[in-house]
């Protein structure tokens, strides 16, 4: 079904080679691979709704290497930008009514647990799992349990039952290789799967987490970035191919050192090594002061 | 030995390779510029460069392109390559700001183009395995459709509609919770 619409934007976008009326649809051509790293670009709700396009499209989704699970995709909001201005944000949160908005987390929950269960969690090469939202918007207090949980459930069920017990073989551990998290709780059982079942995850990214997490051990993490985290008693970072580490404002409680910054370098006695490169700051987190670890 | 006017000037004994598009036209850039291509960087490494090599699959307009794009990144190459990650050694190190800046400027400006000619890159970038230009397009045709419907997006891509009303709305029932 030709629309016109189409037409007239091909007629003023056309100038290239082979654009004209009823010119050849170009994005459906493109192999798997192609569309898989176009959709990496994309949020996983936008992902999955591509399945109604065309047969083509159908059951890409399923196999996406990449998957972007993001409250902020489910937020209906009165504005279509960020906002920085606290007040109007505050305004905006008093017009939106309270049940509106806890839908938009029940939408997000229920599509996060479907697609968990749904796509082929196990081929993912990155995941990243954002369950926090705007300011105007709402989360509840417990988001953070619920996403801990998805993420542990996915960690569970994509990954073999012991791979301990058949250690060397590849396709025993889960082939994730890029993780971020932002508002997700997290406990030792996350740091257990992270060291045992994630065997390939050379980026980690925490953000506003809340970890109950003492260590983190990993054989093959490049690098590690843990931006604005509430830890508990976290004193250990013990990984031979660590090449990065930026720890960026957060706190640690316990008995450990308090405030995260350069003189807690001790705090990271696992990194101890002249490949690991540390760097420390609070607010801009790539140029403010770098610190070379020796 | 003098580059051909472009900015690798700081190898002074570049190697030249020579590429040869699927229109028969010949392109001669420095080793640095042209190993930006892991498909080409693996052909140097088997020592099969010598009399040019033939790209089949690109056109000499894409080609252009690719080694305009490649010669502007092969100075950052060391920070962009093997990792679509920007959290890679020296680009923490030895970080320039200003030339960061630079190279996305660049890059805005080079995305300029049609359609055709954006999906040509993207399939060009693949064929040769850049990964930063690869990435490059692939967000530029996601960012068209970002917040868009189906809908929308089959009418801008030109998207033929091959199911059946019925076949539609079953899909649509069966992943109803990503619709809501």
């Amino acid at each position: 079904m030709e629309l016109e619409g189409a037409s007239r934007e091909r007629a003023c976008a056309s100038g290239g080679a082979g654009t004209s009326a009823g010119d050849p649809d170009r994005l459906s051509a493109l192999p798997d691979c192609l569309l898989h790293a176009i959709m990496s670009f994309l949020k996983a709700r936008q992902v999955v709704q591509t399945c109604v396009l065309a047969t083509r499209w159908r059951h890409l989704w399923r196999s996406a290497p990449c998957l972007h699970f993001d409250f902020n995709e489910f937020i209906t909001s009165p504005l279509d930008h960020d906002s920085s201005d606290p007040e109007l944000d505050a305004l905006l949160l008093n017009i939106s009514s309270r049940n509106k908005k806890e839908k938009e987390w029940e939408d997000f929950e229920d599509f996060a647990q479907n697609l968990m269960h749904r796509c082929n969690i196990a081929l993912l090469d990155s995941l990243r799992l954002r369950a926090s939202c705007v300011p105007w918007s709402y989360v509840p207090k417990f988001a953070d349990r619920v996403a801990g949980g998805w993420l542990r459930r996915a960690m569970k069920y994509c990954a073999p039952e012991s791979p301990w017990q058949r250690e060397g073989l590849s396709s025993d551990s889960w082939h994730l290789k890029r993780l971020y998290l932002c508002n997700v709780a997290l406990d030792s059982r996350f740091t257990k799967h992270v060291s045992s079942v994630c065997r390939s995850l050379e980026d980690l990214e925490l953000k506003d987490c809340k970890c109950e997490i003492r260590a983190i051990t990993s054989d093959s993490l490049k690098n590690l970035v843990l931006n604005n985290c509430k830890w508990y008693k976290f004193s250990e970072i013990k990984s031979p191919t660590l090449k990065n580490l930026l720890i960026s404002g957060g706190s640690n409680t316990g008995d450990c050192a308090g405030n995260c910054g350069p003189r807690d370098c001790s705090s990271v006695p696992g990194c101890a090594s002249s490949l690991c490169q540390t760097y420390f700051s609070k607010s801009d987190a790539i140029f403010a002061k770098v610190l070379i670890y020796q | 030995m003098a580059s051909a006017g472009s900015g690798d000037e700081k190898a002074a004994a570049a190697a030249m390779i020579t590429l040869i598009s699927s229109d028969n036209e010949k392109f001669e850039v420095t080793e640095a510029t042209a190993t930006l291509s892991q498909t080409i960087r693996h052909m140097i490494e088997d020592g099969c460069t010598d009399g040019g090599v033939p790209l089949p699959n690109v056109t000499s307009k894409i080609l252009a392109r690719v080694i305009e794009y490649c010669k502007k990144h092969a100075t950052a190459a060391a920070g962009e390559e093997g990792s679509s990650s920007s959290f890679s050694d020296a680009a923490f190190l030895e970080v320039d700001r200003a030339f960061l800046e630079e190279l996305e400027e660049f890059d805005d400006a080079f995305l300029e183009v049609d359609r055709a000619t954006l999906f040509d890159l993207i399939l060009a970038a693949n064929y040769l395995d850049i990964k930063g230009l690869l990435n490059l397009t692939c967000q530029k045709v996601a960012d068209s459709v970002k917040g868009k419907t189906p809908e929308q997006i089959r009418e801008m891509y030109n998207i033929v509609n091959d199911l059946t009303p019925e076949e539609e709305a079953e899909i649509r029932r069966e992943t109803q919770w990503a619709f809501e």
